[in-house]
Formats: structure tokens, C-alpha cells, sequence
């Protein structure tokens, strides 16, 4: 087996993993740091992101005002001393992406444009029409191509991560290539693999966001923390699940029901379209309840309307969602109104780590949508995620090198071993695995439709419990799978099956965290437990692997100056 | 009525089984709001799990999934199925490029070549983060901005000729990146990117086939790059020759 | 391909670490064909856009070797006239002209793709471009026409 020695090894070529990468090569050119992802970075789902970066650079805003938006919109479950720093560190990362070229959208005197976004109460979010997560993740990629001592390694699968004596020292990985499994070494570990939204079957997110990194933080015994909460986006377009930025509703779109009536002055008067997307969210399920949706061949759905913008504004501000709605509608919105529906988007949950992302397993740490840190709480305000994966991946990948600087070395052959023994287990489990027929994608679907079905936007403990119960059903499913792909050469089912364990593995903590939160609180709505219940949930949940599925336990919200008061807008 | 079906003609080519490609035929149902994407996942998912190919976000932007169809290099995701029906469709891997596997191919020369034009922001004196942001008005935004748009695709290379006569051509997208950057008002970068672009294997190499710019699925036009860093790098070249201490910057 | 024994491999700069195995790796690599011109519309386009700068480079010759007639005196100069005149050569200089208007087109065409006029923000249309492009045109050659007749 070959052993690849590194001092860093990144996990995930997305925003997070990319700006770490340089923030660790900038501490030493010493450092030798690995960039290993199961894709080419620019294909990473940051590519996907299309409205903006949230950060207080706008002359009438205040990082106090910014921290405030986002405590309140996070249900008053975020760390309070993780989000002051998020906000203190937001505006200085936003201009060394400028200064590394990224082409943000500018104001005619040549600075930095912002616009509104849902849950802020002023434009703070800087954006590059609405290509923001495409251009930032290019820049990144394209300045990343600039350090020599970033090796990356693409089109590898993390399979595991080889723990000795207590210290996470590497990684195992497969070459796709060739499915032989390489044995990566590290002082630091940084998982960086972004979400799970393809655990749902209705979602914006990309093929590849399957919870990796969760998942292989979870069996190594890190707690994933306030898994239960799942953003559901307000606008995707029905069937396929592309979203539709906030950007068209930050730069003044409507959403109408089948009245042709602007329904949010029933729900949320003073913030209309520029609300919260959890409370956006529960208005449209709403409307489609009340029967003032309307019907299409994917579901039912409401309207967003940007035509009163005209071409003009929409060519320069929201150009991809012309061309999105164009080619996957084969509408017009300049013309036309875009049917929308709520959709999985992001994972508020993720690897607890602190803040500077360091995980309770020495060695290992995490940050972006991965991790927890957490300053999204109970539901994450649009423009805060990109502006996260900066912040955190600047942080992690400086403080990953510091500690790389001073660990001992790894010990090599033990670590060796556990790589070979993964390599006994892919062989034996899947690509020389005898019996077995169930196909991949059919318990894929099934895990989705649980999911969706189970812990959609309104929740109930019956819905939970079933849903746990299902993907338990599935789990055993899962151990008589067969691959028709038995080849060594770029095996994309091996990946797929993989992917799946994965995301059995994270929609199990998901469930499980759910069932027990008996309370409403952010994107978590129980119908049978409607209000927000701060004497036994203003708590953290963290879900820890055991042999009988996730044991849940809790843990305090850092309060700093914003004590937790009734979320009004 | 029986549910509608479509062909699809698919290359293959597995290492194990040979050293060439050869032709698999799959029916799947047809749906007019299929893109051919589609048509191949519901293959790999409930026929033939070998069937092997990349994609991700099947919203056009991530540039995984681009494919030879009906001869033509498309993003598969983008591309509809009610184009072609009910005639079958022929998907074949991204043409000049060596295949791994079925329909994927190797990236390694691409990515090489991408970085062989510093894709990054050069400048003599870099600014501290503190002093802020550099300005740059909209006006010189959309100098490169289109230049910026490119999303990896590499559908510019399957249709260049001269990239499949001679792999050495930097190519289509890489110039058009390095364009991005020459044009880029906070750059000082363009001498240093001249020795890649100005010789045999850069710009010069280009005949303007122009095809690029056609199959391009996001209007980048990397054919007007490369003329255009024609004319800008000959007038400089001539500028400096009569007037030593212009033309260089 | 696995690599056989323990192998350490400490990455040099920008080497892929698979890179050996990359070299290994049993790619199927296609022969570029040497009909690629003739496999689509476009590429066909683009072969007689530059067949047709062979049509322009004919015309070249024969106007160096109309002064290369004049030079010789008069006897030449007939012999030159003598020959513009007959039916082949005729057919030969229709057949000229029409390959030269179409590169002449080709020519607009792509210029207009290259030359970019911004007037604030706005890009001038390309069809605008090429309109442009045709009115010089069109102005020169009257200009020569126009000349022309001043000194016949």
C-alpha cells in the first residue's frame, strides 16, 4: 500500500477547504498540505451558491446589528461568542477575496455593492449578481493554484479516518482511479465535505453532498451537533430542485399564492419576501394547505414574481435565474412568473467543533457546512453560509497549521495498518462481496422519501419515529447490497455505495435528533410541540455513534449579550 | 398508451475488458422535460450500475458533466431529450481528451494548463486587507467579466481542432482565463502571462475555427479572447519596438 | 496497479501523486483523423473560409503579373489583355470574385466578433458592427470608383 505524507490534509475542495488550504499555507512554506476531494474543487457545490456573503460593510450597518440579525434568526440557538467572531472577521474576508479577484457586483464609485437578503435588517450582503458561490469558489481555486505546497488530490474518496492512540493521523482514501485505497498521513486533519442534502429527495443541493465528513467524524466518535435542523429554501423550482436565489426576492420579487394576493402579509407583515427562509418556509406549506397553491405535474406550488423589475435590473442582478428558469422552466421571468416550492438546502448541524474548528478528537478538525460551530442555531440566515466558509476555513486552516507545526510525527506503520485493513474491508464488502441484491439507488430513494416524508418542514413524533424507523429498515437493507460494477477502474457505484452508508449514517442523527426535540424551535416545527420551549431546549443536541444508533445528549448555547427573548420580526 | 421510450447509444470503455471502446444500446422511458442526464442516471440506477460518467449539479454551472452528443460537446444536464426524439441519441465521452473510463475522461492536461497562465491576481505591492478593497467601478467590471464565466466544461477543447491535432495548444479556456486576468483592472500581471500566451503552443497556434465560442454554454467566447490578445500582444509588441518604454506594462 | 510493499511517497511540488499511476493507467486515447475538417457544418465552414484565401492569393498573382506585363512594354502588356479576355480566364476571375466575397463576408463576420465597442456600459450589437464594417466598405470602394473616373 502506498503511504502519501502530508502535514495537513484538507478534506473537501469547496470554499471552506479551499480557503483553509491557503490560510495554512500562508502560516509556513514548511507545510506541506493536501488538498483531497472526491471531485475537482471547481465542481465543488459552492459553485451553487448564487446570492451573496453576508458581512457588515455597508456604511449604515454595525457588526453588533449583524450578530443581532443572526442570533435572532438562528431561534437564539447560536453560540453567541462564535457568532461575534463570524461578524468581526466577515468584512476583512470579503475584501482578501476582493483582492484575490473575485469580481464582486460594484457600486458606480468602484467599492464593494451590497444588497438585501431575508432576516437582515440592512443590505449586507455583497454579492456577484447572482453568481456569488461560482466566482467565489473560481477565485479561490484559481489563487489556490498559486501555492506550491498545496498537492491536491483529486478524484480521491475518503473512506475513513485512521485514528492512533487517540490522535486522528490521516486519512484513508481511494484512489478512483484505480479503487486502491492510499493511505494519507497527517498532523491535521481538516474536514471540509459541506452538506447532506441529497439525503432528502427534494433538494437544491448537488449529487456529490452526501454528509461525508459528518459521517466519518461520527464513527470515529465525534458528536454531530443539532443535526435536527434542516433549511428548507422557500423558492426551488418544482421537480428539479433548483433553487431560486433569495437575491430575487433581496432585490424586490413577490411571492404570490393562487389569489394573485402577496399571502406573507399573514405571516410575517413587516418583513414580507424579506423574511426568514424557516418562516417563509411554514407560509408556503401553509398556503398549499389552504389550498392556494397551485397544481403542477411536481407538487404544488406558489409564485415567485420578479417581472415588475424589468429585463434591465434582472440581466444585471439576476441573470442566472433568467437563464436557470429559461433552461430548466422554459419560461421567461421577465415575462412570466417562476413557480416555486419549499426545498432542502442546507444543514444547520454538522461536526461540533470550537471555534477555531477543532473537534473533540485531537488532530481532527472541520469547518463550512460540515461543521457545527455553530452560528446558524436553529436556522441559518441567507448570505451567512459563504461568509461562514471563509470565516471558519481562514481560522482552521491557520490554526491546523500552528498545531501541525508543533505535533509529533505520525506513527507511520500503525497508521499503514488500519489504511490496509480499510482496503481488506472495501474488497470483502463491496467489489468482491458475494449474495447480496439490493441495488444502490433503490434504498437511496427510499432513504430520501423517509426523509422527506419524516422531518419535512412540519414535524410530528409520529412522522419522526417512523422515519427513524425506516432508515433503520434500511440500514439492514443496506448490508445485502450488491454492486453490478465489480471493475477497479473509476468505480462510481463503489463511490455511490459509500455515499449511501453515509447518508444512512447522517439521516439517522437527523431523525433521531428530531424525535427527541420535543419543541419548535428555528426549521425545527413540531405540529405536536408548537412553541419554543428554552427551559429544556435552549441546549445543543449532540448525537454520538453508538452500536444501537445515535445516542443523543445536550449541551449549553453560549449566551454573551443577547439574552434569549421572544423572535419577533 | 404505453409508456414512450428513447434509445440511447452509448459508448463504452472499461480497461478491464480491452483495450477498445465499444457500443451499449439502453432504452429508457421518455418524458419531455428529460435532459439526457437524466436518461443516464435512471440507466446507471435501474439497469446497468457500471455505466460510469460524471455530473453533480445538474444546474449547468458545475462544468462536470459535459459529453459528446449526437457528435455535438454538450452539458449533458442542460441538454434535452426532446431534441433528438424519438430518434435515438448517441453519447460518447468529450472528444481529444484520453478516456478513463465510459464517458469519463482525463483531466490532468487541462488542469495543467490552467495553471500555466497564473489564474490569480499578480501585482507588484499587494495591499494589506486593513486599507480595504480595490477599487474597480462596473465599467471595468465588465471588461473580464464575461472572461470570468467560464465554468471548466472543457466542451471549448472537444471542439477545437487544432487541440486535437496538437495537445500541446494551451487551448481555448486557458487563454480566455488568462485574458480574464490581463483585462482584470487590479492585474499586473500581462508580461508575466505573455510568455505563456505569446508563443507557438498559445494564441499563435489558434486558426479562429471559432467553435469554441459556439458550443460554449456560457457565452464566454473564448475565440474573441485569443484574436483579441492577437491584436493586443502585436501592437504592443510594435508599440515597444518604436517606443522602448510603452507597450510594457 | 497497487503499489506493491510499503511505498513513501513525500509529494515534490506540483507532482499529482498518482501521477505515476497516471502514466500507467490504460487510457484510451483516439488518432486525431485527418478528414476532422469534414465531420461537421462548422468545421466544413471553417475549410472554405481558408480554401478561399486561396482564391485571394490567385488574384495577388495575377495582378503581379499584370505588372510584371507592364514592365516588359507594351508587347507584353497586350499579351496580358489578350489572355484576361478569354473564357477561361473569365470563368477563372468570376469564380475569384465570388470566393473573395465570401471571405470578404467570413472576414466581417469574425472582425465583428473581435472588435468590441463599448459606448458607458452598452456593447454595441455585433450585427451593428458588421453593418459598420460593410459601410467602410462600401464607402472605399465607391472612394475608388469615384477615383477611378476623375482620372480615366
Amino acid at each position: 500500500m502506498e503511504t502519501i505524507e502530508h502535514d495537513i490534509v484538507i478534506v473537501g475542495g469547496g470554499a471552506a477547504g479551499l480557503r483553509a488550504a491557503i490560510a495554512a499555507a500562508e502560516v509556513s512554506p514548511q507545510l506541506s498540505i493536501a488538498l483531497v476531494s472526491k471531485v475537482y474543487p471547481m465542481r465543488s457545490h459552492t459553485v451553487s451558491a448564487e446570492g451573496g456573503a453576508g458581512a457588515a460593510v455597508g456604511g449604515d450597518d454595525s457588526l453588533d446589528l449583524h450578530a443581532f440579525d443572526t442570533i435572532r434568526g438562528s431561534d437564539y440557538l447560536a453560540d453567541q461568542d462564535a457568532v461575534e467572531v463570524f461578524v468581526a472577521e466577515s468584512p476583512g474576508e470579503i475584501v482578501q477575496l476582493e483582492h484575490w479577484g473575485c469580481p464582486w457586483s460594484r457600486e458606480p464609485d468602484g467599492t464593494i455593492a451590497v444588497r438585501a437578503f431575508g432576516g437582515m435588517s440592512v443590505n449586507r450582503t455583497v454579492f456577484a449578481a447572482d453568481k456569488t458561490g461560482f466566482h467565489l469558489l473560481h477565485t479561490l481555486f484559481q489563487t489556490s493554484l498559486k501555492y506550491e505546497r498545496i498537492v491536491r488530490h483529486d478524484e480521491f474518496f475518503v473512506t475513513s479516518l485512521l485514528v492512533e492512540d487517540g490522535r486522528c493521523a490521516g486519512v484513508a482514501a481511494i484512489d478512483l482511479l484505480d479503487s486502491e485505497v492510499r493511505c494519507i498521513t497527517a498532523k491535521a486533519v481538516i474536514l471540509c465535505t459541506g452538506g447532506c442534502g441529497r439525503i432528502f429527495s427534494f433538494t437544491t443541493n448537488a449529487a456529490i453532498n452526501t454528509g461525508d465528513g459528518m459521517a466519518l467524524a461520527y464513527r470515529a466518535g465525534v458528536p454531530l451537533e443539532d443535526m435536527e435542523f434542516v433549511q428548507y429554501h422557500p423558492t426551488g423550482l418544482p421537480g428539479t430542485g433548483i433553487l431560486m436565489t433569495e437575491a430575487s426576492r433581496g432585490e424586490g420579487g413577490y411571492l404570490v399564492n393562487n389569489e394573485g394576493r402577496r399571502f406573507l402579509e399573514d405571516y410575517i407583515p413587516s418583513k414580507m419576501e424579506l423574511g426568514p427562509r424557516d418562516i417563509l418556509s411554514r407560509a408556503i406549506i401553509q398556503e398549499i394547505e389552504k389550498g392556494h397553491a397551485f397544481q403542477g405535474p411536481y407538487g404544488e406550488y406558489v409564485h415567485l414574481d420578479v417581472r415588475h423589475l424589468g429585463e434591465r435590473t434582472i440581466d444585471t442582478k439576476l441573470p442566472f435565474v433568467r437563464e436557470l428558469v429559461r433552461d430548466f422552466v422554459g419560461i421567461d421571468p421577465v415575462h412570466e412568473p417562476i413557480p416555486v416550492r419549499p426545498v432542502v438546502h442546507y444543514m444547520m448541524g454538522g461536526v461540533d467543533t470550537d471555534l477555531v474548528g477543532r473537534t473533540r478528537l485531537p488532530g481532527l478538525y472541520a469547518a463550512g457546512e460540515a461543521a457545527c460551530v455553530s452560528i446558524n442555531g436553529a436556522n441559518r440566515l441567507g448570505s451567512n453560509s459563504l461568509s461562514e466558509c471563509l470565516v471558519f476555513g481562514a481560522r482552521v486552516g491557520r490554526k491546523a497549521a500552528e498545531d501541525a507545526l508543533d505535533a509529533q510525527p505520525v506513527p507511520g506503520n500503525p497508521v499503514a495498518r488500519l489504511a490496509e485493513s480499510e482496503q481488506e474491508r472495501l474488497v470483502g464488502s463491496y467489489l468482491e462481496k458475494d449474495g447480496g441484491r439490493e441495488r444502490i439507488a433503490a434504498i437511496r430513494r427510499d432513504l430520501q422519501a423517509a426523509l422527506e416524508k419524516g422531518a419535512g418542514v412540519f414535524r410530528t413524533e409520529e412522522s419522526l419515529r417512523d422515519a427513524v424507523m425506516a432508515v433503520r429498515a434500511l440500514r439492514e437493507r443496506y448490508r445485502a447490497i450488491s454492486l453490478d460494477d465489480r471493475g477497479r477502474a473509476f468505480n462510481t457505484e463503489l463511490v455511490a455505495a459509500l455515499e449511501l452508508d453515509n447518508m444512512l449514517d447522517v439521516a439517522e442523527t437527523i431523525v433521531t435528533s428530531g424525535l427527541v426535540r420535543r419543541e419548535s424551535r428555528g426549521s425545527h416545527t413540531r405540529r405536536d410541540h408548537a412553541v419554543r420551549e428554552d427551559d429544556r431546549f435552549l441546549k445543543h443536541s449532540l448525537a454520538f455513534a453508538t452500536t444501537d444508533g445515535p445516542r443523543i445528549e445536550y449541551s449549553d448555547v453560549t449566551i454573551t449579550r443577547w439574552p434569549p427573548a421572544e423572535r419577533k420580526y | 398508451m404505453a409508456e414512450e421510450t428513447m434509445t440511447l447509444r452509448v459508448t463504452r470503455y472499461r480497461p478491464e475488458r480491452g483495450p477498445d471502446s465499444y457500443l451499449d444500446e439502453f432504452d429508457v422511458p421518455y418524458r419531455e422535460d428529460m435532459v439526457v442526464l437524466d436518461a443516464l442516471n435512471h440507466i446507471k440506477d435501474d439497469i446497468d450500475g457500471s455505466l460510469t460518467y460524471r455530473w453533480s449539479c445538474r444546474m449547468g454551472v458545475c462544468g462536470s458533466c459535459g459529453m459528446m452528443v449526437n457528435g455535438m460537446p454538450r452539458l449533458t444536464c442542460s441538454t434535452y431529450l426532446r431534441e433528438f426524439h424519438p430518434e435515438p441519441v448517441v453519447i460518447e465521452p468529450l472528444e481529444s481528451f484520453p478516456v478513463i473510463r465510459d464517458l469519463v475522461v482525463d483531466m490532468t492536461d487541462f488542469l495543467e494548463k490552467l495553471r500555466e497562465v497564473k489564474p490569480w491576481v499578480i501585482r507588484e505591492r499587494e495591499d494589506a486587507v486593513e486599507e480595504g478593497e480595490y477599487l474597480q467601478t462596473p465599467e471595468e467590471v465588465d471588461r473580464y467579466k464575461q472572461f470570468s464565466m467560464c465554468i471548466n466544461c472543457m466542451l471549448c477543447y472537444s471542439a477545437c481542432p487544432v487541440y486535437a491535432q496538437d495537445p500541446e495548444f494551451l487551448g481555448p479556456a486557458a487563454i480566455a482565463l488568462a485574458s480574464r486576468y490581463n483585462l482584470d483592472s487590479r492585474d499586473q500581471g500581462r508580461s508575466e502571462r505573455d510568455e505563456v500566451l505569446g508563443v507557438d503552443t498559445g494564441i499563435w497556434d489558434c486558426t479562429f475555427v471559432g467553435e469554441c465560442s459556439v458550443v460554449c454554454p456560457k457565452d464566454v467566447d473564448p475565440a474573441a479572447a485569443i484574436q483579441r490578445t492577437k491584436v493586443s500582444t502585436t501592437t504592443r509588441g510594435m508599440l515597444a519596438a518604436v517606443w522602448p518604454h510603452r507597450g510594457r506594462r | 496497479m497497487a503499489t506493491p510493499g510499503p511505498a513513501v511517497t513525500r509529494p515534490s511540488e506540483h507532482t499529482p501523486i498518482s501521477a505515476a499511476g497516471r502514466r500507467r493507467y490504460p487510457f484510451l486515447v483516439k488518432r486525431p483523423s485527418r478528414t476532422w475538417w469534414l465531420r461537421t457544418r462548422a468545421y466544413r465552414r471553417f475549410a472554405a473560409r481558408e480554401a478561399t484565401s486561396l482564391f485571394a492569393a490567385a488574384f495577388s498573382l495575377i495582378l503581379l503579373t499584370f505588372l510584371f506585363a507592364l514592365s516588359r512594354g507594351p508587347q507584353a502588356y497586350d499579351g496580358f489583355l489578350r489572355w484576361l479576355q478569354r473564357p477561361g480566364t473569365v470563368i477563372l476571375l468570376a469564380v475569384i470574385l465570388v470566393a473573395i466575397l465570401y471571405h470578404v463576408a467570413t472576414w466581417f463576420r469574425l472582425t465583428s466578433q473581435i472588435l468590441v465597442i463599448r459606448i458607458g456600459r452598452l456593447v454595441v450589437p455585433r450585427k451593428i458592427v458588421v453593418g459598420g464594417l460593410v459601410a467602410v466598405w462600401l464607402l472605399l470602394s465607391g472612394l475608388v470608383l469615384y477615383l477611378y473616373a476623375l482620372f480615366l
